[in-house]
């Protein structure tokens, strides 16, 4: 009687049963051998590839919201910092007046801790470069995550292709396949590329002095 | 409170300095700084300190870890403890409340809060 299946490890067990079954000929022998180590192989790949999407796209939204959180956070700082700077510069040059004409001590004074109470303020608006660095961090351990867990599936892949004939026929056709894919959908994938291309380019190899150079 | 001593806890140099420079003008001059929990324990050594402030996200050993350090040791156990950290969730809170902490403050906070939550703290120890 078939036992009931509830998990991967079932569906193993129910394809070793089968395969003990048929042990008797001779002929079919060694084809369902190397066609059940193909199924021994493949099943927790496709278990565990299901896993890793499903994970990978859990987690990636998180990654994106940090990132997102990262650019609000710099550009409030930024503006702010920069809107206490220009009141610092436009006290300073009222200060620069008074000073000349040498007149009302009191608001000078008023002016010199007005400056001063802004200065501090920028010290502690600073501390968005520590908020945005632990948002980054936990971002690259999201990347890293998902990274690790695609280059184990393919990994998993490899040790298929070379433990069966069947293993090896079948990644050679999804390869080919994938191929077909590419070419299929050629102007997605530049489109994707286009789309995660680094628009920084930050080249350190590449200096001002270089970019100079082109000019004359 | 310038008679206190501090030793605050902070693995980013930025926030040391931002700390460091709050301390200051609260008027707290004896000040330690330390990177994380490891250099923290080594610089309390034996000394006495009136406050330990720590961040919580630290490499080598964590805000957590050594506020559990400091309160299982018979010295530290009663010493004020604040920390001063991004993560902001409840369950944060309700976990360093949990550690033993006497205060809490979350990432960004202004000198005024510092203070205050600092007054408080040594008023009530």
């Amino acid at each position: 009687m078939i036992k009931e299946i509830k998990s991967i490890d079932d569906v193993l067990a129910h394809i070793e049963e089968i395969h003990k079954s048929m042990e008797f000929n001779e002929e079919l022998f060694p084809i369902v051998t190397d066609l059940f180590l193909f199924l021994k192989d493949m099943i927790p790949i496709l278990s565990e590839a299901n896993i890793s999407v499903k994970e990978s796209t859990s987690h990636l939204p998180t990654a994106t919201d940090n990132l997102n959180s990262v650019t609000q956070t710099t550009e409030l700082a930024t503006n702010e910092v920069l809107d206490k700077i220009e009141h610092m510069s436009s006290q300073l040059n009222a200060l620069k007046s008074l000073i000349r004409e040498n007149k009302e001590s009191d608001k000078q004074l008023s002016i010199v801790e007005d400056v001063e109470n802004k200065a501090n303020e920028i010290i502690f608006a600073f501390q968005f470069q520590d908020i945005t660095t632990q948002q980054l961090e936990h971002t690259n351990r999201i990347l890293t995550a998902v990274y690790d867990k695609f280059l184990s599936l393919f990994e998993s892949f490899e040790v298929m292709r070379s433990r069966s004939s069947i293993g090896a026929e079948v990644a050679m056709a999804i390869e080919n396949e994938f191929k077909k894919e590419l070419e299929r959908h050629k102007e997605e994938m530049e489109s994707f590329q286009k789309r995660t291309e680094d628009i920084i380019h930050q080249n350190h190899e590449f200096s001002q002095e270089d970019i100079d150079n082109f000019f004359k | 409170m310038d008679d206190k001593k501090v030793i605050f806890v902070e693995d980013s140099p930025t926030m040391r300095r931002i700390i460091m420079n709050s301390l200051n003008k609260i008027g707290i001059s004896q000040v330690v700084e330390a990177e994380n929990g490891v250099d923290a324990l080594e610089k309390i050594g034996d000394q006495d300190f009136d406050m330990v402030i720590t961040d919580w996200n630290m490499p080598e050993m964590n805000g957590e870890e050594l506020v559990k350090e400091l309160r299982g040791s018979s010295k530290y156990k009663d010493t004020p403890i604040l920390m001063i950290t991004t993560r902001g969730m409840q369950d944060d809170v309700m976990t360093a409340i949990k550690m033993g902490v006497n205060g809490y403050i979350v990432k960004p906070f202004t000198p005024e809060v510092l203070k205050k939550k600092m007054s408080e703290i040594f008023s009530a120890s």
